[in-house]
């Protein structure tokens, strides 16, 4: 019992989502009333289980939580926003977008409900006004990368790529180390056909992440494209040919020893990389 | 447009598998003949990006000319479930597969139907420059499409049911363990 | 020397217990007084983390590419200049009035006013009682002897050079308990209380100047014009200069690989910073004439100010 308080807690700390393991915890505290020994951590458990609880689709337990936390808590914020989400489990997206809206009204910094309001509109199918939604959010709250790389998907929804490269580029400052980021920019460069900046990209996912299979495919990609078009007039900030060379030849190399492992790949798989190498 | 059992079971094992995202594939059909006999998944990361698609394509041709194959349609399935528009992403990529092959179609799943003895399919056709939906292209015996097997929705939902998505893989998975055998898929067939 | 009981009884144990009471009396009242907590408003949020988007631009624009760090720094150039970011849009131009009138300000600085007296008067009070009453107690004895140097601390109040350190003063008892007690309060009232003996101390060092006080009230209390500041930040942003990070990935990569030596990186890293150095001297060149340019520019604008 003491182990199930102390895991959930430690989840609470780590922000980690797992509401499997919450509500498998969770559940047995709050059915046998356990859960109040644990003095002010109570409500937070309670929280905690709601969400997971929704995230499961238990909506009996959920709305035992947030009944709880409504008779300790009436009118609270926070309450009202596991309310909202409990709307939304249930498909009532409408009177949800009218709870948000509300706690948006008294305190218009309530970062928690800003974002489930993003997140309505964006289910309720009207990304535009996700999209004006969550900039407001993030020309305030701009360290939140989450918000950001969000901001970025809505943007390629709507096919704009060069916002969403911008919006990028933000959780590249905040989040430098992580290669999925790097990996995402490089792609959207591609797409915009910036395949100098997105060679260079690429090679951060690999120089991050050994032999990286993604970020090896596109390196080659980015590499041959360089190669076959003609020389770049700026070329200062350009690779040059030499570098090119070595680039591609490493990716076609270490793709080759990836692939020619034995039984790395299947061989359907193997014998269609293997002739993708050999044609690009 | 006569769907093989294979080629209904992966898109929509493919759709199970990642429930809270977008994901797309392709069909691929014989050389001379218009059946559907397989389908390839592609992504479930983010749709949107066109590096990784030309990797895929590619090696889907290649893989196709091999076994004297061809792609002859695109498949989708939305993130949100009650959603059956077809994107303006899969259609540039629908339209890219038509410009070689005017035969080509699209299909969007219908999320809400996976699970169900009704079949989950929603073709699109290209029609004077735009992808129409036939809505009831699989009762009407005109529109021209129909499944092989008439009992394959009812088999497959019974087998996603048991979990039987999980053992999908698509082009993201072959990227991140190039083990996942995606472009037949023995482990679900 | 021996002490009579009748001293612990009545002055050594009264003095703990009316300290700890005071204590948790005192946690009581500041959480009532606290009773609301003040709502932010988005505005000056929006305009404090302005700042701290420019400081994270200069700190990790090295993870961007070039035309990304050019682009956001010539945005927030422009947004500072122009006062985007302020709460109040014209404060560029016009005198601030009577700091006094503003009523968000007043409010800080009587909150912070009433956190201060919480603290200081109940700790006053204390020490006026004990002052009055019990001044040149002894009232404990430590079991251990100490040097010399720590009569100041222990045997305030009683000025005898012959009396051994390890007795301890009644006044020397309270600074004891006052500094002591914090566990014990931890105990009781759960940790972050409000009767922390430690916080006393920093309330009467800044003592009326509304310690508590929101980050865009400078040291002496006076709101700060953040416009000045938002063009300080500016012309740090502006002597930022640009380095990417991926410059040379390339060759990083085909070293890690093994596919060029290291040496390569070495090189290049030497040719860069000779580089740099012919940037540098031709750039302190220019930083001569900047300055007097930058002093006719304000005085142009206080003149103006004026009329």
């Amino acid at each position: 019992m003491v182990n199930a308080a102390k895991v959930l807690q430690d989840l609470r700390a780590s922000a980690e989502r797992k509401p499997d393991v919450v509500v498998r915890l969770g559940k047995p505290l709050i059915d046998s009333g356990a859960v109040l020994k644990l003095d002010a951590d109570a409500w937070l458990v309670y929280e905690q289980v709601a969400i997971a609880a929704l995230d499961m689709g238990d909506d009996a337990l959920a709305l035992k939580c947030i009944q709880a936390l409504e008779t300790k808590f009436p009118g609270s914020p926070r309450v009202r926003r596991l309310q909202g989400m409990q709307l939304e489990a249930s498909g009532k997206l409408a009177e949800a977008g009218l709870i948000y809206k509300a706690i948006l009204e008294e305190d218009e910094t309530n970062v928690l409900a800003s974002k489930r309001q993003v997140m309505l509109l964006r289910a309720m199918g009207l990304p535009s006004e996700a999209i004006s939604a969550l900039v407001k959010y993030l020309d305030i709250n701009y360290t939140d990368f989450e918000g950001w790389l969000q901001l970025a998907d809505l943007y390629l929804d709507e096919l704009m790529y060069a916002q969403a490269a911008f919006c990028m580029e933000e959780v590249l400052m905040l989040q430098p180390q992580n290669h999925i980021f790097h990996l995402k920019y490089a792609e959207i460069l591609y797409t915009q056909d910036n395949f100098q900046l997105a060679l260079k990209q690429f090679c951060r996912v690999v120089e991050l992440c050994r032999d990286h299979v993604r970020g090896l495919y596109g390196i080659k990609m980015c590499a041959s494209r360089l190669l076959k078009a003609a020389p770049s007039k700026d070329a200062a900030a350009a690779t040059s040919h030499e570098d090119l060379e070595a680039m591609d030849l490493l990716a076609t190399e270490r793709l080759i020893a990836l692939y020619g492992a034995p039984g790395a790949a299947a061989e359907s798989s193997k014998v269609a990389a293997t002739k993708w190498i050999e044609i690009q | 447009m006569k769907f093989s059992h294979k080629a209904y079971l992966k898109p929509l094992a493919h759709a199970t598998k990642y429930p809270t995202g977008p994901v797309n594939g392709v069909f691929l059909a014989e050389t001379d003949s218009t059946n559907v006999v397989d389908a390839v998944p592609f992504f479930h990361f983010w749709g949107t990006l066109t590096p990784m698609l030309e990797v895929a394509m590619t090696q889907v041709d290649l893989h196709c000319k091999a076994n004297g194959l061809r792609i002859i349609g695109y498949y989708e399935a939305n993130e949100r479930l009650e959603d059956e528009a077809f994107s303006l992403v899969g259609q540039k990529i629908a339209s890219q597969i038509h410009h070689v092959n005017p035969e080509a179609f699209a299909v969007v799943i219908k999320n809400k139907n996976i699970i169900s003895d009704e079949v989950a399919f929603l073709p699109y056709q290209l029609k004077e420059g735009q992808w129409r939906v036939s809505k009831d292209a699989f009762t009407d015996k005109n529109a021209g499409f129909s499944l092989e097997n008439s009992s394959s929705p009812t088999v497959v939902a019974k087998a996603l049911r048991g979990g039987l998505g999980e053992k999908l893989a698509d082009f993201d998975n072959h990227l991140e363990n190039i083990k996942e055998d995606w472009l037949t898929n023995k482990a679900v067939v | 020397m021996l002490l009579d009981p009748a001293i612990r009884d009545w002055v050594l144990i009264p003095i703990m217990i009316v300290m700890v009471l005071v204590g948790v009396v005192r946690h009581q009242v500041t959480v009532l007084l606290n009773g609301t907590p003040k709502k932010a408003d988005l505005k000056s949020a929006r305009e404090t983390k302005a700042l701290q988007r420019c400081g994270l631009l200069r700190a990790h624009g090295v993870h961007i590419p070039e035309h990304a760090f050019h682009g956001r720094k010539a945005f927030l150039s422009e947004a500072f200049e122009k006062g985007t970011y302020l709460k109040e849009t014209n404060t560029g131009n016009k005198p601030r009035g009577n700091v006094m009138q503003d009523p968000a300000y007043v409010e800080t600085m009587m909150d912070g006013m009433k956190k201060n007296m919480m603290n200081i008067v109940p700790q006053t009070v204390i020490m006026g009682w004990i002052n009055f009453f019990f001044s040149g107690f002894v009232l404990v004895k430590l079991p251990f002897p100490l040097t010399v140097r720590f009569k100041g601390m222990l045997q305030r109040g009683v000025e005898t050079h012959d009396m051994d350190v390890s007795w301890v003063s009644s006044l020397s008892w309270y600074f004891l308990n006052l500094f002591g007690l914090q566990s014990v309060f931890t105990l009781i009232l759960g940790s972050g209380h409000a009767a922390d003996a430690m916080r006393d101390m920093q309330a009467m060092s800044t003592m009326g100047m509304g310690a508590a006080a929101g980050p865009n009230l400078s040291p002496t209390g006076q709101p700060q014009d953040m416009h000045k500041i938002f063009l300080a930040e500016k012309e740090n942003l502006d002597l930022t200069e640009h380095e990417w990070g991926l410059e040379n990935v390339e060759t990083r990569l085909l070293v890690k690989y093994g596919k060029k030596p290291a040496s390569v990186l070495l090189d290049q890293k030497k040719a860069k910073i000779a580089k740099l150095a012919g940037r540098q001297a031709t750039k302190e060149f220019a930083a001569v004439a900047a300055p007097s340019a930058a002093a006719a520019n304000a005085s142009r604008k206080k003149g103006r100010r004026q009329v």
